[in-house]
C-alpha cells in the first residue's frame, strides 16, 4: 500500500499519468469518496489468478495492491522432497508459458553444484529449445496485449504460430506443454532426424507471417499507439529499484540481458543483439519483444548452422549425489531473469531450492506504476509484465 | 378475404405491422449473432459455429432455446424492478425506430413527417436502459459500465444529430420517405457523394451509439467484464444482446436510408418495383458486415480518447461541413 | 512524419479482410486426428511378461501413480523364486506423463502409448490394472522418504530417530521396499 507521503509525492509529479490523481486536500474538502474495487481472482484479463485491490476515484486508479497466492503449490518444498532428477518435471509447472527456461535454470543450478561437464551438442540443443520457446512465448504475448485492449483476432494469429512451434517441440520432446526434456547432464534424447531442416523452413515462413499478422496488424494501428504510448511509464532508476528484469527493463533503456552479461550455455559463441528502447512505457516493452523475436530467429539460424555432432548426455552416474554446497543457475526467460538456487547437503535431494521467478518480481511494478492511470490502463501494464500465474505463485 | 379488410383500418394495420416488425427485429438479432460469430471465425482462420444443423445454420435456434431454459438470476441486493426493466427499456426503442424506416416504395409502417426527429428522440432512450441496468445491478463493475455508457452515448448523440442535419438541409424534410425519394436516379444522387464527411461522422457515431468496438467501453470485457450487463443471465441477458445487435442493424438501416439511397437501386434499370427491399437488404447487410469487420480488427479506445475524438474532432468537423453545405446551397 | 489519419487502422483491416478469405487452419478434432510424432508421451502401458518387479518405476514416480504388489514366484521355471509383480496399477488421474519411469525401467517393459484420451465418470476408473490381482489405487504407495539432511540432524535427534525407524527401513533393504504390499502377499506366494 502506498504511504500517505508516497501518495503525495506522486501527486506532485505532473505531465505524467500520476498528475491525474486528484489532490487529497481537494477530495477531503468536497467530501469526495473513492470506490474500492476487487479485480479478480476470477477475471478474464488477470493472466490467471491474480487479485488486484483497487481504490478508484472515478476511472482513475488511486491505489493498486496485487494479492497473490491463489495458485500456490509449494513448488520449493516439493523440490526439497524429491530426488534431483524428479524435480525437473515439476519446474515445468512454474512458468507454464515458457517451461523450457524453468528446466534450464534448474538443471544449470544442479550442474553447478555437481561441477558437471555438458557435451557441446546438448548445449546447442538447449539453446535451440530455449529460443524456440522464447518465440512461442513472445509472439502470443503481443496477442495477449491486444486481447486486453479489446481486439480478439491477433491472439489467434499468434497462437497459430505458437501451435506450430509446439509441433516441433512435441516432435523433439514428446509433449506439447510439459516438456521435461532437459536432464541434469544434458538433454533427454537427440534431435529426431530432419527436424532442423523443418525448423529452418518454418522460420522462413514465420518471418513473413509475423511481419504482417502481428507487427503490421498491431503496432501500426493508431488505437494501439494511443492505448500504449506513455502508459506505464517508468524511469530506468525506478525499474532497477523495483528489481524489474526482462523486456520491461530493457524498454526503459537499461542494457541488461543475462544471455550476454552472465553468459550460460553456448550463448557467448552466438551472435545476437540485446534489444533496448528508451521510452519506458508499454509500447517500448512491446517493441523490445518484437525485436527479440527477430533476434531469436537469428539465434536459431546460427544454432542450426553450428550444431555439432556428439553425445547429448554426460555420464554422471545413476544416482546423483552432489557435493555439499550450493549451486546457482540463471537464465533469461521471456519474462525476465529466472534464477534457481539449490543448496545441497550431499544427499539424494536438495536441502533447499529457491526459484526467483520474473513474473513475481516484476509484479512490484504494479503498485508503483499503476496509481494515476485510468482503470483500462491496468490491462496494458499487466500485459507489459506479462506475468504467468504459475510463475508468481510457485 | 373480405372479412380481413378491417386490417387495413388504422389501429389494426398499425398493431399488425408493429407485431411483424417486433418479430423481425428479434429474428434479426438472432441472425446477426450468428453472422457475427461466422465473420469472427472466418477472420480468425477458423470456421465459427458449424455443428448445429447444416454448416451451423441452426445455431441461433439452439442459442435461443438455451437462453430461454436458463435460470434468471438477479443479485440479492439488486433493485429488482429497475434491474428487470432495463433490458426492455433497451429493446423497445430499437424496435420502435424500425417503424419509420421505408423498406420499399410504399412499404413503411408509419410515414410520419418528423421521422428523423423520432429516430433521434427514441434512440436516446437507449442510454436510459444502460443506466438502469448498471444502477439496478448494484455492482461496482456495472456501475462503472453504466457511467461510461451514459457519458459515451450522450456525447456521441451530438455529432450523430449534427451529421443528420446536412441531409435534412438538402432534402428540406424530416420524413425518411422524402429523404429516400430525393436520392433516386442512380448512385451518384445518393447523399453519401455530397455529404461524405457527414457519412463518416455518422458511421463513427453509430458505432459509438451501438457500443461496438472500438467504442465498446461500457462493455469493456477486459477490464470491467461486460460492464452494465455483468449481472444478467438467461433471457434478460439475451434481451440485452438482442437490443445491441438489433441496434446495430438499426444503425445500418438508418445510415443506408439517409446516405446510401435507402431502397433506391444503384442504377435506373435495376429497379425491382415492389421488390426494391432487396436493395435495402443488400446495402444494410454490407454496412453491418463492416461493423463486424471493425469489431474483429481493432482494439478499444480509452474513455478520455473517446471523448477527445467526439468533442474535439467530430463536432467541429460536422459544424464546418454544415456551413459548407449551407454556402453551397446558396450558391447553386 | 505525416499525420496519422487512420492509415494504420486501414492496413490492419486489410490484413483481417485478406485472412477472411484464406484457408482455415482449424482441424475438426474428433473427425480429424493428426499424426502424433514417434516420441509422443501418451498413457503408460506395461508389458507384464517382461516386468521383473524391480520397483524402480514406483520409486521414481513423482506423483506416486504406480503401485506394485510384489511377491516371490518361480515364474520362469528355473527353480529359483524371483520377485514377481502380481498386481500393477497405473493411476492416470495422477500421472503427469513425465516419462521418468520409462527411463529407469531396466527391461523397457513400461512405455508410452499414443493414447491420450483418458476420461471417466469416476476417478477410480482411471486407475488401470495390469496384474493378475487388482491393487487398490486409493492407497498411496509408500512415499519416498528423504534421507536425513546432515545439517538438520543435529537438532531434535530424538523425534527423528523415531522417524528413522520406520521411514528409512525400505532404503536400507531395498528388496523389502513396498513393505506392506510385500508382506501381505507373502502368504500366497509360499
Amino acid at each position: 500500500m502506498l504511504s500517505e507521503e508516497r501518495r503525495n509525492e506522486t501527486v506532485a509529479l505532473d505531465g505524467t499519468a500520476s498528475g491525474r490523481l486528484a489532490r487529497p486536500d481537494i477530495r477531503s474538502e468536497f467530501g469526495l469518496e473513492t470506490m474500492d474495487m476487487n479485480m479478480g481472482p476470477q477475471h478474464p484479463a488477470m493472466h490467471g489468478l491474480l487479485r488486484l485491490i483497487l481504490e478508484l476515484d472515478g476511472e482513475t486508479v488511486m491505489r493498486c495492491d496485487p494479492v497473490m497466492g491463489y495458485l500456490h503449490r509449494s513448488q520449493e518444498k516439493i523440490a526439497e522432497n524429491r530426488m534431483y532428477p524428479a524435480v525437473v518435471p515439476m519446474t515445468d509447472r512454474l512458468d507454464y508459458f515458457a517451461n523450457i527456461h524453468n528446466e534450464h535454470g534448474y538443471v544449470l543450478a544442479v550442474e553447478d553444484v555437481l561441477d558437471a561437464e555438458i557435451p557441446p551438442r546438448a548445449e546447442y540443443i538447449r539453446v535451440l529449445m530455449s529460443e524456440l520457446m522464447r518465440l512461442a512465448s513472445h509472439i502470443p504475448s503481443i496477442g495477449f496485449l491486444m486481447l486486453e485492449l479489446g481486439a480478439f483476432t491477433p491472439i489467434l494469429y499468434a497462437f497459430r504460430e505458437r501451435e506450430r512451434i509446439q509441433n516441433f517441440l512435441e516432435a523433439i520432446t514428446g509433449a506439447r506443454m510439459m516438456f521435461h526434456y532437459f536432464r541434469i547432464g544434458g538433454v533427454k534424447a537427440d534431435l529426431p532426424p530432419g527436424i532442423l531442416e523443418e525448423i529452418s523452413e518454418y522460420l522462413d515462413g514465420l518471418e513473413g507471417r509475423f511481419q504482417t499478422d502481428t507487427v503490421d496488424l498491431v503496432t501500426g494501428s493508431e488505437i494501439y499507439v494511443a492505448r500504449t504510448k506513455d502508459v506505464g511509464k517508468m524511469t530506468p532508476e525506478q525499474a532497477l529499484d523495483m528489481g524489474v528484469t526482462g523486456p520491461p527493463l530493457r524498454g526503459t533503456g537499461v542494457d541488461f540481458d543475462i544471455r550476454r552479461d552472465y553468459p550460460y550455455s553456448v550463448y557467448p559463441e552466438l551472435d545476437f543483439d540485446v534489444v533496448t528502447d528508451d521510452a519506458g512505457d508499454v509500447a517500448a516493452s512491446y517493441r523490445v519483444r518484437i525485436g527479440e523475436v527477430w533476434q531469436s530467429i537469428r539465434i536459431i539460424r546460427q544454432v542450426i548452422e553450428k550444431m555439432p555432432e556428439g553425445p547429448v548426455m554426460a555420464d554422471l552416474g545413476r544416482r546423483l549425489r552432489p557435493r555439499e554446497g550450493d549451486g546457482f543457475g540463471r537464465v533469461e526467460s521471456p519474462r525476465g531473469e529466472f534464477a534457481v538456487h539449490v543448496v545441497s547437503d550431499g544427499s539424494d535431494s536438495a536441502y533447499r531450492v529457491h526459484y526467483r521467478d520474473p513474473s513475481f518480481c516484476n509484479m512490484q511494478l504494479l503498485q508503483e506504476v499503476v496509481p494515476g492511470h485510468y482503470l483500462p490502463d491496468i490491462m496494458p501494464i499487466l500485459g507489459m509484465i506479462d506475468p504467468v500465474s504459475g510463475g508468481w505463485d510457485k | 378475404m373480405e372479412f380481413l379488410n378491417f386490417l387495413n383500418q388504422e389501429p389494426f394495420r398499425f398493431l399488425l405491422a408493429f407485431g411483424v416488425v417486433l418479430f423481425l427485429t428479434l429474428n434479426l438479432a438472432a441472425i446477426l449473432v450468428m453472422g457475427e460469430r461466422k465473420v469472427a471465425g472466418y477472420i480468425q482462420l477458423r470456421y465459427g459455429p458449424n455443428r448445429v444443423g447444416p454448416r451451423g445454420l441452426l445455431q441461433p435456434l439452439a442459442d435461443i432455446i438455451k437462453l430461454f431454459t436458463k435460470e434468471n438470476i438477479s443479485p440479492g441486493k439488486a433493485d429488482l424492478w429497475i434491474f428487470l426493466g432495463a433490458p426492455i427499456a433497451m429493446f423497445i426503442p430499437v424496435a420502435a425506430v424500425w417503424l419509420v424506416i421505408p423498406f420499399a416504395p410504399g412499404a413503411v409502417v408509419a410515414d410520419i413527417n418528423v421521422a428523423i426527429l423520432f429516430f433521434v428522440a427514441v434512440t436516446s432512450i437507449g442510454a436510459l436502459g444502460v443506466i438502469m441496468a448498471g444502477y439496478g445491478s448494484r455492482s461496482n463493475f456495472s456501475l462503472l459500465g453504466a457511467l461510461r455508457g451514459a457519458a459515451q452515448m450522450i456525447s456521441y448523440e451530438v455529432p450523430l444529430i449534427l451529421s443528420l442535419l446536412g441531409v435534412v438541409m438538402l432534402t428540406g424534410s424530416l420524413s425518411l420517405v422524402d429523404v429516400v425519394n430525393a436520392q433516386g436516379g442512380g448512385f451518384w444522387n445518393w447523399y453519401v457523394v455530397l455529404q461524405f464527411p457527414m457519412f463518416i461522422v455518422f458511421y463513427i457515431s453509430a458505432l459509438a451509439e451501438t457500443k461496438r468496438v472500438p467504442f465498446d467501453l461500457p462493455e469493456g470485457e477486459s477490464e470491467i467484464v461486460g460492464g452494465y450487463m455483468i449481472e444478467y443471465s438467461g433471457m434478460t441477458w439475451g434481451l440485452i444482446q438482442a437490443a445491441e445487435f438489433a441496434g446495430m442493424g438499426l444503425m445500418s438501416g438508418i445510415s443506408v436510408t439517409l446516405f446510401l439511397g435507402g431502397w433506391q437501386p444503384p442504377l435506373e434499370f435495376l429497379d425491382l418495383g415492389q421488390f426494391n427491399w432487396v436493395w435495402f437488404g443488400i446495402k444494410t447487410a454490407l454496412i453491418m458486415f463492416t461493423f463486424q469487420w471493425i469489431r474483429w480488427s481493432l482494439p478499444r479506445l480509452r474513455m478520455d480518447q473517446l471523448m477527445d475524438l467526439g468533442w474535439k474532432v467530430m463536432v467541429p468537423l460536422t459544424l464546418v461541413w454544415l456551413v459548407i453545405t449551407a454556402a453551397a446551397m446558396l450558391v447553386f | 512524419m505525416p499525420p496519422q489519419l487512420g492509415q494504420g487502422i486501414m492496413k490492419g483491416m486489410s490484413i483481417t479482410l485478406k485472412n477472411l478469405f484464406k484457408n482455415k487452419i482449424t482441424r475438426q478434432y474428433p473427425e480429424y486426428k493428426r499424426n502424433l510424432p514417434d516420441r509422443t508421451r501418451g498413457m503408460l502401458t506395461v508389458d507384464m511378461d517382461r516386468c521383473i518387479a524391480c520397483l524402480q518405476c514406483m520409486r521414481i514416480c513423482p506423483d506416486h501413480c504406480i503401485s506394485i504388489e510384489q511377491t516371490k514366484r518361480d515364474a520362469d521355471g528355473s527353480g529359483k523364486p524371483k520377485p514377481y509383480a502380481v498386481g500393477f496399477v497405473i493411476d492416470d488421474s495422477r500421472c503427469m506423463y513425465c516419462s521418468l519411469c520409462v527411463e529407469v525401467c531396466p527391461v523397457n517393459c513400461i512405455y508410452h502409448t499414443e493414447e491420450f484420451e483418458a476420461q471417466a465418470y469416476n476417478r477410480l476408473e482411471l486407475a488401470r490394472q495390469f496384474g493378475e490381482r487388482p491393487v487398490d489405487p486409493t492407497i498411496d504407495p509408500r512415499p519416498e522418504v528423504k534421507k536425513k539432511p546432515k545439517k538438520a540432524a543435529a537438532k531434535g535427534k530424538a523425534e527423528k530417530g523415531d522417524a528413522k525407524a520406520d521411514g528409512d527401513a525400505p532404503k536400507k533393504s531395498p528388496k523389502k521396499a513396498p513393505a506392506k504390499a510385500a508382506k501381505s502377499s507373502e502368504g500366497d506366494a509360499a
